[in-house]
């Protein structure tokens, strides 16, 4: 398996596990970041996107052959979101922990938030970020 | 690897800490993590269960930035009778509260009826009681203490499931 290097400190790496989706983030200028770097084989955080020269933000499935990549073409009012909702669910008399993760990812623009959610089946779902 | 995030329960006057997040939340009629089952020290009608004071660990944050947006609610409610799970978690007016050692008497901190759907923002507190700040490598949430009230008029096989959900920056 591909390891993917996270530097959190300057010559302290640990290893990154592939996520089952990922982000790529396209700029104005032709050039890129993606969260799994698969030439430098280096993890990248979402915060090392530089927004101000976005133009797509690309998520795509591992099994990129299988399942159509998701795009957000972006603009400059755009605030760019990008997170996991996890959820843990413990029970009383009714079996085992749950865990569940929705990848979330959309914007945040003078009329609210628009947040796509990737269940864990692969469907989608478009909130306005409030789940409810 | 995604950030490793437990859920821990203390327990004792010495604030034993226990990860169950493997494990289960059988409330009983002592004051134990990971109960084995709900027979095994069972809640008389009428009585309470021990508080359970729970909190979100943030075991390891591995490649992720930090989390966020702390939620716990019960997400079915088989309780019978009049039987009520009580917590202290709320979106508004939220104040965090210190560690004290589990009781079964009517719990003064967990008086709250827990929110039955997902809460629309956060309901749990991190460092001051803020619940919009965010948990690091190693950091904690506030406490969330809960309590089962078992009614007069309960019957056996009651059953719920609470869910705990964070958002996850990586």
């Amino acid at each position: 398996m591909t390891v993917y290097k996270f530097y959190r400190e300057p010559g302290r790496y640990i290893e990154a596990q592939p996520e089952r989706w990922r982000w790529e983030a396209y700029y104005t200028d032709g050039s890129s970041l993606k969260q799994f770097d698969d030439k430098e084989l280096l993890y990248h955080q979402f915060r090392e996107i530089d927004q101000s020269k976005l133009d797509r933000f690309v998520m795509r499935h591992e099994k990129s052959y299988l399942v159509p990549a998701i795009t957000l073409k972006f603009k400059p009012w755009m605030k760019l979101i990008h997170y996991y909702e996890n959820t843990v669910s413990m029970s009383m008399g009714r079996g085992p922990t749950r865990h569940e993760k929705v990848y979330c990812f959309g914007y945040e623009g003078s009329k609210g938030k628009t947040i796509i959610r990737i269940l864990p089946d692969d469907s989608i779902e478009v909130t306005d970020g409030s789940n409810n | 690897m995604a950030a490793d995030v437990n859920i821990v329960e203390s327990n004792g006057a010495g604030e034993t800490e226990t990860d169950i997040t493997s494990g289960n939340l059988n409330m009983g009629s002592g004051d134990y993590a990971s109960i084995t089952s709900s027979a095994t020290l069972p809640i008389a009608a009428g009585a309470n269960g021990y508080e359970k004071w729970l909190r979100f660990k943030v075991e390891d944050i591995s490649t992720s930035d930090h989390i966020k947006t702390l939620k716990v609610w019960m997400s079915t409610d088989s309780l019978t009778g009049s039987d009520a799970m009580l917590v202290y978690a709320t979106e508004s007016s939220y104040a965090s509260k210190a560690y004290a050692q589990p009781v079964a008497t009517d719990s003064t901190v967990a008086t709250y009826a827990i929110p039955t759907s997902e809460p629309t923002g956060a309901n749990v507190g991190i460092g001051a009681g803020v619940l919009t700040a965010t948990l690091g490598d190693g950091e904690y949430s506030n406490y969330i203490p809960i309590q089962l009230q078992v009614a007069a008029d309960t019957t056996t096989g009651g059953s719920f499931t609470l869910s705990f959900k964070y958002e996850e920056v990586a």
